[in-house]
């Protein structure tokens, strides 16, 4: 997970409207911490039910999306993307929303975490 | 109906009072950006800055008014709500501290000691407000005062 957000204004277009109001696009303020074995980020969605938010991971970039709705209508989307560098294990990526924060956790590929050698007496 | 022009008339001190109201709200205004300023753009913890935190709203739904506060990461035991006849003041603290043992790539969420209150409009029932707390929204129901709600009167025949 690069530090390194990615531009996505074309994001920010009205979703098709169905003759409800469309939702307002939001960006939710968000942090970013690594150590040795994993990448977690903090997002506050407040109002998100935790059903309703979205996390997509690929090759190249993760998304995450909190939906805030007001009975069937959806009023907010909460939407933010960063850049992903390869040392992310796509498998091992879990998310839990506690009191409107939502913290994902990412682990690092085996590849990439520290490793102790044993230097060999000769 | 022809008023008589009078160009004159906003001279004096009403005037002098009104240029020194507007350079005072010149000056909060200054002091508010500069305060934002400090840092990575978010203003940090303080007793005497008002932070923008939390991001509330207050709207009047007939019988009741609504107060809605984004409190993301605040539990109930972490929040202070009091009411009056005319007034409802929120207050707590957010704590975003970075995660121990980690490196810190991106900070934005901020730590925010809070306190706002709000006037309402007209007279509220104290004894019959409430207050609940889902998904780091806090949502208090102000329901106005009993002389306030309408009254149904009855129709006679004679």
């Amino acid at each position: 997970m690069a530090n390194q957000e990615l531009a996505r204004n074309e994001d920010s277009r009205q979703i098709q409207s169905d003759g409800s109001a469309e939702p307002q696009w939001l960006t939710p303020a968000v942090d970013i911490y690594e150590n040795d074995k994993e990448y977690v980020l903090l997002a506050d969605l407040p109002g998100v039910e935790p059903d309703a938010v979205n996390v997509h991971l690929d090759a190249s970039e993760l998304r995450i999306q909190g939906h805030v709705k007001s009975g069937e209508e959806t009023t907010h989307v909460y939407t933010r993307a960063f850049q992903v560098g390869p040392g992310i294990d796509s498998t091992k990526v879990s998310a839990e929303m506690k009191h409107g924060v939502l913290r994902l956790t990412a682990r690092k590929s085996d590849a990439l975490q520290p490793r102790q050698i044993k230097v060999k007496a000769n | 109906m022809l008023t008589l022009w009078t160009p004159y008339r906003n001279w004096g001190f009403g005037n002098l009072r009104r240029t020194l109201s507007a350079m005072d709200a010149l000056r909060r205004e200054m002091d508010y950006m500069l305060d934002r300023a400090d840092g990575d753009g978010r203003a940090e913890p303080s007793e005497t800055s008002w932070t923008g935190w939390p991001c509330c709203s207050l709207r009047d739904e007939g019988e009741r008014f609504v107060v809605r506060a984004e409190v993301p990461g605040l539990s109930e035991k972490e929040l202070d709500v009091k009411v009056t006849a005319n007034t409802v003041a929120i207050s707590g603290e957010r704590k975003a501290e970075p995660l121990a043992g980690y490196s810190v790539h991106r900070k934005e969420r901020g730590t925010y000691k809070f306190s706002r209150s709000f006037a309402v409009p007209v007279k509220i029932d104290p004894d019959r407000a409430e207050a609940k707390i889902k998904n780091g929204v806090l949502e208090l129901s102000l329901p106005k005062a009993a002389e306030l709600q309408p009254k149904q009167i009855a129709v006679k025949s004679s």
